[in-house]
């Protein structure tokens, strides 16, 4: 092999490789330098970005041999060149990392390397960056979760810091008094790997003797597959196993409600969609396993596909599941509520239109990768062990347990660093395959997806049909809605009876609506299968429910505002599930917030009016929305942590909730130390392995926050409770007067005197003189505990307020977070260009626990929900995707990110931790709806389909048509 | 992906020998950033990648006001906007190399390269054409030059013979006001490929009133990029003025014959055409005028 010479980060290696390694491979495998990332493989992503002699490259495309003699800075040198080049300057860090830190412009970490080094060549040239400049140098390296909002922020604020030697602070938005840690902006506790490259995601892992496998993917959407040829495959050298349906020993299925997914498709079980596996090829090195695949004969027979909700519900249509009882129909679901004919006979104006919304892909940036390690391998790993970033690390734990025909305990997940989820990690992608293999072949063995094979594979967001009929009276009350529903649910259950239940139950809008009747037809299709995405079916009926409002709007004369206030959600109110709210409705003054604010900004008597400039139309739109916080429906809903105090005066919280960039390691450990009186850099936080952690439930419906921040805050005031016991009988004094703060343990002077009245001290009457108050360090008050005998670890399970299943009417969900959100869109009347420049928001969120934190969710929410406006659609031609690269795949770039201006609304709720409810996905569903009304305002043209057709627009302007139905992506007429 | 030999010639001579050896199972790499891509999604097949970054005519960068720019095949965009005397005398080819990718892209892709790649919307044919600009090519015969214009065969293809390779780009120097200017649609997002782009440069007379000569050029709209003779043409001897404008514009638009697929219909390319002529047009003559 030829020899390559390099130096990196000032390290010179002589390397034997192969002439097709590419450079990225080099330093990620060969020097086990794993800080740059792989996330596409194809040039489009950016987060393999290093610099090659100081200029940044894609290190994924960049043969390694073209880095022949050359010096690379990669992110774990960034940091060493900095303080050799600036001995002067103090502080660990390059002050871009820094940046990242303090500003929060790193979530997952995924992306933060790439951005980082990428930046650092912009910084080179100039330490006065404008905002053209950044967005310029960064236009090619995407983040899926920050926004980019607070990128430009940290960026601008690291140049600061080299110009002026001060690190500023981030504007955040207003929130309410601190606690001692709770509603303070406090940086990641994992920012710090995640800025230097040290934290490691599931394809960072490494083992001796470690494996590759591959799975070969169905060539049909829909196909019985008649026989298996894996000679040739298993005869390669280097190939240890080639495995099909029939090397599975438990159960052949898996699933997360209903058991439907094959683990292989074959022998009973056809391939119903082109992401279903049927072979999976394990080998010496990935490059083998891949070879493998190529020499397996597949004899398929093609079964007629169906591939729209609407047709898989006809009589003759192929049936999917011929097990199931109702053909392709996955779930009716239903909503009743009053009595939409005598609400339809009331209203003075009635709307009616059919919407559509688009398959869309999670796109997070760490393509899904899993590691089985064999039990036994050492002493680490005497259980089976699945390496793996994903959301529902219990789950995992008994999907791969059923399958392997092995008690759940004698599996162990361990949740590595996850590079973004959105919902779009909650199914089985690797686990199961990779346990199986490592079982089999008695060593690790490694599955990472190719971005390709992630894009086919993995769940996505439900394609909706949305007819809905919005009756009014002349002064704007809501009489009736009746709305039908078609999701697109793919191939497999995965989570989609309950993403179109939500779909379902939210298609009223956050409204009083005294009448509805709405139904809900959730279908197979040979299509990949959809589940959770950040919005879990919300968004789409949002789109559609919103849109509506602003005909109706229209149609009446009446402020788009003003007729959303008419018919706000309140205190008082019913919903349509006959839920009726009794506290934490922060929608009217989020109406408020944002009414001001665009009047503000427009200066306008009339906010929603166009105007012109040049060949651009402007105008804002407005809509508003409401997302449960928690499963709802009946369904238990709890968490349990387990916390641990430590001699030396730290504590941790561990809990199998899912970190997957939201932050949640930070909730669990502001929450933890709150109450523990610690600083917050004193609490680690554990989560996601199943056998040291317990069971948070799954990271999904904006849950984790209340749920296992609850827990976690309970097992933690549970602590507190026992160390004030055994302090309050050591010292005798009532426990309730010690308090626990800033690492102490004290008797707290006020809190005695109101339980004693003035005195000693003591109980009245005791005769003992005051002075037996104390003042302990924390570490002392845990040695107390432990001297005493007690446990320094508990835990405590916290179950959520009960909910009742659909149907039933009551408390359908605990918690309901609300937000309105306003856009400025520019509509190129020339080009049919659309926009956004601007957003205004504001979000009810009962209690901001992290304002930093809290603000990247919801700026990333923001341009999650722009792209599904404009741009993003997984697009599938009879069952095939047409998107099946990320460059085909158009989600926003720095350069589409718009202003922004968010207010929070604290309406506290009773329950949730500090007041706190969900936020992950309320901020990525408003969206899209405002754009597309503002884009009506503009220009009169409104899209009844997303993502809205640019070309369409354009054409539509030129006729005068006021409706398009057509969506960018749809099959050419 | 498939593996492959690397090989590193130091000459021209020696470069169009290891393409003559191996006929259709070597591919010369430049920046890589449409050849990479391609193999790794086994769009393509190949034996041996023909690195051509080291000899020293490919990696030319020289500009003189006589004799105008002789720009290697391989040089990388960022090179070029980097050079403030290329980016004032050729600011047409500036803006395609600042649009083609990003950063991490143009420090390498080179505009030889995506002229070879052959895209029917790759950035820099529509700006190359309007700079007048000529291909030189070496191979088992010799040399020979061709306008770009006439470079493309049609969608991926060139009129490269087996055994040549494209060694530099020739562009006349600016005459006295001269301006261009290049554009391109991509609505869904930064780094979508064009849906419709126009270049555009003008020679306007001495008192900047009038128009000497121009040339407009289509990108995306046929089966290869497009030069629209029938504009620069009609332009020669109007004056600058938004009539001109709107007659090119009629021109380009009649002259696309695009086709419809994911990124845009054949009707609303043909509207675009119009559109980004009239825009590109204006900008180049704004920039003819303020020079
Ligand atoms: C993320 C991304 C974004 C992109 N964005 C754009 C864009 O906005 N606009 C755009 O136009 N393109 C874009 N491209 C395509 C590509 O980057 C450009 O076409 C680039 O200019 C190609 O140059 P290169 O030096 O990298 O070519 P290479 O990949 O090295 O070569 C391209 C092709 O030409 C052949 N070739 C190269 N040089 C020669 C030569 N001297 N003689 C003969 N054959 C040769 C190669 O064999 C290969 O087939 C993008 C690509 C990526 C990956
Ligand atoms: S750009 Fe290299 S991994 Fe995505
Ligand atoms: S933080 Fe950028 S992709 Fe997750």
């Amino acid at each position: 092999m030829p020899e390559l010479k390099l130096t990196v980060n000032g390290v010179p290696y002589t390397l034997d490789v192969p002439p097709h390694r590419f450079l990225a491979e080099v330093l990620r495998y060969d020097l086990g330098l794993t800080g740059t990332k792989i996330g596409c493989n194809e040039a489009e992503c950016g987060a393999c970005t290093v610099l090659v002699d100081g200029c940044s490259v894609d290190s994924c495309i960049y043969p390694a041999f073209k880095a022949q003699n050359a010096t690379i800075l990669t992110i774990e040198g960034l940091a060493e060149a900095w303080r050799q080049a600036h001995p002067a300057q103090e502080g660990p860090l390059h002050p871009l990392q820094e940046a990242f830190i303090a500003h929060g412009a790193t979530q997952c970490g995924f992306c933060t390397p790439g951005l980082i080094m990428q930046a650092k060549t912009l910084l080179d040239e100039t330490l006065e960056p404008s905002d053209g400049q950044i967005k310029h140098c960064l236009k090619d390296t995407y983040c899926r979760c920050t926004g980019y909002t607070a990128v430009l922020r940290a960026v601008r604020a690291a140049a600061e810091k080299m110009r002026t030697g001060r690190m500023p602070a981030p504007e955040l938005p207003q929130v309410m008094a601190p606690l001692a840690q709770i509603g303070k902006p406090l940086p990641r506790p994992d920012a710090v790997e995640k800025v230097t490259g040290k934290a490691m995601y599931a394809d960072d892992f490494r083992f001796a003797g470690m494996l590759y496998a591959a799975a070969l993917r169905s060539a049909y959407p829909h196909a019985r597959i008649l026989a298996i040829d894996t000679q040739a495959a298993q005869a390669l050298p280097g190939v240890h196993a080639v495995l099909t349906y029939r090397d599975v020993p438990g159960d052949p299925r898996h699933g997360l409600v209903e058991n439907d997914w094959p683990v292989f498709a074959g022998g009973d079980y056809p391939a119903r969609y082109v992401g279903d596996s049927i072979a999976l090829a394990v080998a010496e090195s990935e490059e083998l396993a891949r070879q493998a695949l190529g020499l397996i004969r597949v004899d398929y027979e093609p079964l007629p596909a169906v591939t729209d909700p609407v047709s898989a519900r006809l009589p003759d249509a192929p049936v999917l599941h011929p097990d199931r009882p109702d053909g392709n129909l996955l779930k009716h679901i239903k909503v009743r509520h009053g009595d939409v004919a005598q609400g339809f006979a009331q209203a003075d104006v009635i709307v009616e239109r059919t919407y559509r919304t688009p398959m869309t892909e999670h796109a997070f940036l760490e393509p899904e990768c899993s590691i089985g390690v064999p039990a036994g391998y050492d002493a680490e790993h005497a259980k089976l062990t699945v390496y793996v970033g994903s959301q529902i690390p219990y789950s995992d734990r008994h999907q791969v347990a059923k399958s392997l025909s092995l008690a759940d305990e004698e599996v162990r997940i361990r949740g590595t660093v996850m590079g973004g989820g959105f919902g779009g990690k909650e199914d089985i992608t690797g686990q199961i395959h990779a346990a199986l293999a490592a079982q089999i072949t008695g060593r690790p063995v490694k599955i990472l997806y190719s971005r390709e094979e992630s894009l086919r594979v993995h769940p996505k967001r439900h394609a909706t049909i949305i007819r809905v009929r919005t009756g009014a009276t002349h002064d704007g009350i809501l009489t009736a809605v009746e709305a039908e529903l078609y999701g697109d649910s793919g191939a497999y259950a995965s989570l989609g009876d309950k993403v179109m239940t939500r779909a379902t139950t939210h298609a009223t809008g956050p409204y009083a609506v005294p009448n509805a009747k709405i139904d809900c037809y959730a279908m197979y299709t040979n299509n990949a299968p959809c589940g959770a995405f950040r919005g879990f079916g919300v968004t789409q009926s949002a789109f559609a429910v919103e849109s509506n409002m602003d005909i109706l709007a229209r149609e009446l004369g009446i402020d788009p505002i003003e007729l959303r206030r008419k018919n706000a959600l309140r205190v008082g109110a019913t919903t349509a599930t006959g839920q009726t709210l009794r506290e934490s409705v922060g929608l009217l003054e989020c109406l408020s917030r944002v009414e001001g604010a665009v009047r503000a900004a427009r200066d306008d008597a009339s906010p929603w009016q166009p105007w012109q400039e040049g060949a651009k139309r402007y105008a804002w739109g407005v809509a508003a929305g409401y997302k449960n916080t928690g499963l709802g429906g009946g369904a238990p809903d709890k968490a349990e942590a387990e916390v641990e105090v430590f001699p030396d005066g730290r504590a941790e919280v561990r809990i199998s909730s899912a970190e997957l960039g939201q932050n949640l390691v930070g909730v669990l450990a502001a929450c933890t130390a709150e109450e523990l009186g610690l600083p917050f850099e004193r609490v680690s936080v554990l989560v996601m392995d199943t056998d040291r952690a317990p069971d948070g439930g799954p990271t999904t419906a904006s849950r984790q926050t209340y749920v296992s921040g609850n827990a976690a805050r309970l097992a933690a005031a549970s602590m507190r409770e026992q160390m004030q016991a055994v302090l309050a009988e050591k010292y005798d004094v009532p426990p309730e007067v010690i308090a626990f703060h800033e690492g102490l343990a004290y008797v707290d002077e006020a809190r005695l005197a109101r339980v004693r009245g003035a005195g000693n001290g003591h109980a009245p009457g005791d005769p003992r003189p005051a002075g037996t108050r104390f003042t302990l360090t924390f570490a002392e008050a845990v040695q107390a505990l432990i001297a005493e005998g007690r446990a320094p670890a508990l835990r405590h399970e916290y179950w959520a307020p009960k909910t009742q299943p659909l149907g039933t009417g009551g408390d359908m969900h605990f918690a309901f977070s609300y937000a309105v959100h306003a856009a400025l869109v520019s509509v190129d009347a020339e080009t049919g260009e659309v926009a956004v420049e601007k957003v205004i928001t504001a979000h009810d969120v009962g209690r901001a626990i992290n304002p930093l934190s809290l603000s990247g969710q919801v700026e990333g929410g923001i341009v999650m929900g722009m792209g599904n406006a404009l741009t993003e659609h997984y697009i599938v031609e009879n069952g095939v995707p047409w998107t099946q690269h990320l460059g085909q795949y158009k989600m926003p770039g720095i350069k589409l990110a718009p202003q922004m201006e968010n207010y929070f609304v604290e309406d506290a709720t009773a329950d949730g931790p500090y007041g706190a409810k969900g936020v992950g996905e309320i901020s990525s569903i408003p969206i899209s709806p405002a754009i597309a009304n503002a884009v009506c305002n503009a220009v009169g043209v409104r899209s009844l389909a997303l993502p809205l057709d640019q070309d369409a627009l354009l054409l539509a302007m030129r006729r005068g048509a006021a409706e398009i139905e057509r969506r960018w992506g749809d099959p050419p007429a | 992906m498939q593996a492959f030999d690397y090989v590193r010639p130091t000459t021209v001579d020696e470069a169009v020998s290891i393409l003559a050896r191996h006929g259709d199972q070597a591919r010369v790499l430049s920046g890589g950033t449409d050849l990479i891509v391609a193999l790794r999604e086994s769009r393509r097949q190949v034996q041996v990648v023909v690195d051509i970054k080291a000899l020293s005519e490919t990696a030319e960068l020289a500009y003189s006001p006589q004799a105008g720019l002789r720009l290697g095949a391989a040089v990388p965009c960022y090179r070029i906007y980097g050079d403030s005397a290329v980016a004032a005398a050729y600011p047409g080819l500036i803006d395609a190399a600042r649009l083609i990718g990003g950063i991490q892209i143009q420090g390498r892709a080179s505009i030889g390269g995506n002229i070879c790649n052959a895209s029917p919307a790759a950035d820099s044919a529509p700006a190359l054409i309007v700079h007048a600009a000529t291909c030189v090519i070496a191979g088992p015969h010799g040399r020979r030059e061709v306008a770009v214009e006439d470079f493309f065969a049609g969608p991926g293809r060139t009129v490269l013979q087996p055994g040549e390779f494209l060694v530099s780009i020739r562009l006349p120097a600016p005459e006295p006001g001269f301006g261009a200017a290049y554009l391109r649609f991509t609505p869904r997002n930064e780094m979508d490929i064009a849906v419709v782009g126009a270049g555009a440069s003008v020679v306007l007379d001495e008192t900047r009133r009038t128009i000497r000569s121009a040339r407009i050029a289509l990108g995306a709209v046929a089966p290869t990029p497009l030069l629209v003779a029938a504009a620069g043409n009609a332009l020669a001897g109007l004056p600058a003025d938004d009539a001109a404008v709107e007659q090119a514009a009629a021109l380009a638009e009649e002259a696309a014959r695009p086709i419809t697929d994911m990124r845009g219909t054949a009707e609303f390319r043909k509207h675009l055409s119009a559109v980004l002529t009239r825009r590109t047009l204006r900008a180049a003559i704004a920039r003819a005028q303020a020079a």
